[in-house]
């Protein structure tokens, strides 16, 4: 097989991942096609806007000491982001399926997002698509396999990457990070509808990971938001 | 054989339905319209639909032959919807109840929609768009329930559709998102307005301000029908991202479009684009059943009664707030 | 004295839509630094040296060659030429003479040479002779890199370790046209 040739790895909504050898590296090729269902101005101005707010928001990531992908080149004309391959990861999503709540390592995960999270706000990025599919765990340090050992973590021997930040946005207001909190709440809620407690400690990890505090507002806001979600009058 | 009779009156629309057995057989309904530039008021839509139901009862009855003898099942919406209208369909409901000693049932409206959606189009287990003037939400059923996975976290597509009509003072007759469609079929010149999607959730105020703000600007450089048309463009653009979103989070492969939007033919076609792409198929009704009917009360009465769901007398209040997914679905696997 | 065992350079292949390789040449000691760069800077070699002491890896150079190569065919270069697009690239800046002039060569004695080679155009084969210097193996690039200097030059002061030095410098090189650094 001709390493040069992208293969395709996911075929998403609005974004095709291919693997590919790209300057000599294992690299992921992200590729935002067009959408012919909505106007072609707004189709290339949604592109862009996506591929911009998502370099953006990895490399802030990475001021944030948060892992992200390492970017390689950033091609408007070509719609496509290409990007740093990790070989041996697997997605929370996956790894909660897998290894379910029984896991003694479940609440570790948790932790580990929530204080993600918060460095996330702190640094005043919102993700804006915050599920269990855009996170990934991986080992400290890479390997080639492509398995994940679930004991790495009893070691501390693992970091969480965010992915897909192409809904993201930068300097972003405390209601910004509610929702961002309460898009996360949803859709566990619908992907992992029978670990109820896994938002709960991720929202706990969230508020105890700095200690300088500063939290309460988006706290008030996301409860807020959750609040008029439920509430909605919702008129026929 | 179960014949059920259904009242809604939730919003502007005064319906009474009757089904036997899956087929409708009457269909009636009134609107509420007020003048250009106003909405409709709680208390002037309840005294609407006061000074109409016997009416539209009288209609229902005759037109379908059916005699309140033969009903097994009264049926009227509980909610959500405003407050005083609700009141008059269920005042109504009960009487009937009362008078021809028939068990009653409150239903949820917005499971009316999906329910009766399922009955005409065939759609076996569809990603359910729900968009009409209070309501957009994107729903998946999942272990009985019919839960939500994105919507609105401001106001309801219709909401900003009819208050940008509003704005440009468009008749309300037949319906203000009737007459926008009409319009946007004539626009030609594409404004880019904000576009905000989060997840599977979308928000509208900021699309409807952005515009009321710059309003008379916008009209030095471009037709109401233009703005119309960038309007719809944009919103519907949203509504099946997050729609997309939706199924692939599902794996689902069909899409079924209910509510007053939902009759938007620019809205299904778009979809229908989308639905080509991914292989999937896309359902929708016409006026007749997207827009609140009293049918969609009876038939969804019909599906809960059939599967032993019943409510005690003192039970048939209403609610001004009934989220989709507090209903326990009975007659589903 | 130009080495005569095994070439020691190392190749990168570029977009493929370009058809072009980075081919990558380290001296050491080299004495007519001056003579090399009026030659590159007239443009009279085809090609770029770069000051050792910024680069922690090829694949630094890599990326933004890969840049310029594909914006010079797209006509979207910021600089005159495809080797001065180069040294803007691997800048985080967006400051043209300055980026230049960071990292490119002034009066250094240890340079990285960069060439641009198609299936039909390989120039270092005349140039490389003509560098009086020592010729070292790419392996032997981060015995020239000062960390310091390169965190200071790509703003990164705050950094702790250089484990992700390399992630972030890319980053920023691959972002530098709507990210203010």
């Amino acid at each position: 097989m001709d390493e040069s040739e992208p293969q395709l790895l996911k075929q998403g909504a609005e974004a095709r991942v291919y693997i590919c050898k790209y300057l000599g590296k294992q690299t992921i090729i992200k590729e935002r096609f067009q959408k012919k269902y909505r106007h072609p101005d707004l189709d290339i101005e949604i592109v862009k806007e996506r591929i911009r707010n998502e370099a953006r928001s990895i490399l802030r990531c990475k001021y944030a000491n948060i892992r992200t992908p390492a970017l390689y080149l950033v091609d408007f004309e070509r719609r496509k982001i290409y990007m740093e391959y990790l070989a041996t990861n697997i997605t929370v999503k996956d790894f909660v399926i897998k290894h379910g709540s029984a896991n003694e390592h479940f609440d570790t995960i948790a932790k580990m997002i929530g204080q993600t999270l918060r460095k996330l706000h702190d640094y005043n990025i919102v993700h804006g698509d915050l599920t269990s599919s855009n996170m990934l765990i991986i080992p400290k340090v890479q390997n080639d396999g492509d398995w994940f050992d679930p004991a790495w973590l009893a070691k501390g021997q693992v970091e969480l990457v965010m992915i897909d930040f192409g809904l993201s946005y930068i300097d972003a207001s405390v209601e910004d990070k509610g929702v961002d909190l309460y898009v996360l709440e949803r859709a566990l809620l619908s992907t992992h509808s029978n670990y109820e407690n896994l938002f709960e400690t991720i929202l706990e990890a969230y508020k105890t990971a700095n200690p300088k505090g500063g939290v309460e507002e988006t706290i008030s806001k996301f409860e807020e938001v959750r609040a008029r979600g439920r509430k909605r009058t919702m008129i026929g | 054989m179960v014949i059920a009779i259904g009242f809604e009156g939730s919003a502007n629309k005064l319906g009474v339905g009757i089904v036997r057995d899956g087929q409708i057989v009457a269909n009636c309904r009134r609107t509420y319209i007020t003048p250009p530039g106003q909405g409709f008021l709680p208390r002037e839509t309840a005294e609407h639909h006061q000074q109409n139901i016997h009416a539209v009862l009288r209609e229902a009855l005759d037109q379908s032959g059916i005699t309140p003898d033969m009903i097994d099942v009264v049926c009227y919406t509980k909610g959500p919807g405003m407050g005083a209208p609700l009141m008059v369909c269920a005042i109504v409901a009960r009487t009937c109840a009362k008078l021809w000693k028939k068990p009653i049932l409150g239903v949820n409206h917005c499971i009316g929609h999906i329910e009766m959606g399922r009955l005409i189009t065939n759609a076996y287990n569809p990603t359910v768009l729900y968009v009409s003037g209070g309501n957009t939400q994107i729903i998946a059923y999942d272990r009985n329930k019919y839960r939500i996975f994105g919507e609105t976290i401001d106001i309801a597509v219709g909401n900003c559709l009819d208050r940008f009509a509003r704005v440009l003072k468009m008749s309300n007759e037949p319906s203000p998102g009737y007459n926008i469609e009409q319009a946007a079929k004539r626009g030609t010149k594409y404004f880019p307005l904000p576009y905000c999607v989060k997840g599977m959730d979308v928000s509208f105020s900021g699309i409807l301000s952005f515009m009321e703000d710059r309003i008379d600007d916008l009209l030095q450089k471009f037709t109401p029908d233009d703005l119309c048309y960038s309007l719809q463009e944009t919103v519907f653009a949203m509504l099946v991202e997050i729609t997309e979103r939706a199924m692939a989070h599902c794996g689902s492969d069909e899409v079924l479009i209910v509510g007053g939007v939902g009759c938007n033919v620019r809205l299904q076609e778009m979809m229908g684009v989308m639905c080509k792409e991914r292989d999937a198929r896309v359902f929708a009704t016409d006026e007749r059943f997207c827009i609140d009917n009293g049918v969609m009360i009876a038939w969804a009465g019909a599906l809960a009664h059939s599967s032993g769901t019943k409510m005690d007398f003192s039970e048939s209040t209403i609610t001004q707030r009934y989220r989709t997914d507090d209903v326990v679905i009975t007659w589903r696997d | 004295m130009v080495s005569t065992t095994q070439p020691k350079y190392q190749i990168i292949e570029l977009d493929p839509d370009t058809n072009t390789k980075l081919k990558l040449y380290l001296f050491k000691n080299v004495q007519n630094v001056e003579m090399i760069r009026d030659n590159i800077i007239h443009g009279v070699w085809k090609c770029t040296g770069i000051k050792p002491g910024l680069i922690i890896d090829p694949f630094q150079v890599a990326v933004a060659a890969n840049k310029a190569v594909l914006d010079e065919k797209r006509d979207a270069m910021v600089t005159r030429s495809v080797y001065t697009e180069i040294l803007y690239n691997l800048s985080a800046t967006k400051n043209i003479s300055q980026s230049l002039l960071k990292f490119g060569i002034h009066k250094d004695m240890h340079i990285l040479f960069c060439f641009l080679v198609t299936e039909d155009q390989d120039t270092s084969s005349e140039i490389i002779p003509k560098i009086e210097g020592e010729m070292c193996s790419m392996k032997d690039l981060s015995k020239f890199t000062s960390f310091e200097e390169t965190k200071h030059v790509y703003k990164l002061n705050h950094l702790k370790g250089n484990e992700r030095l390399l992630d972030l410098i890319v980053s920023k090189m691959a972002t530098k046209a709507f990210v203010t650094h």
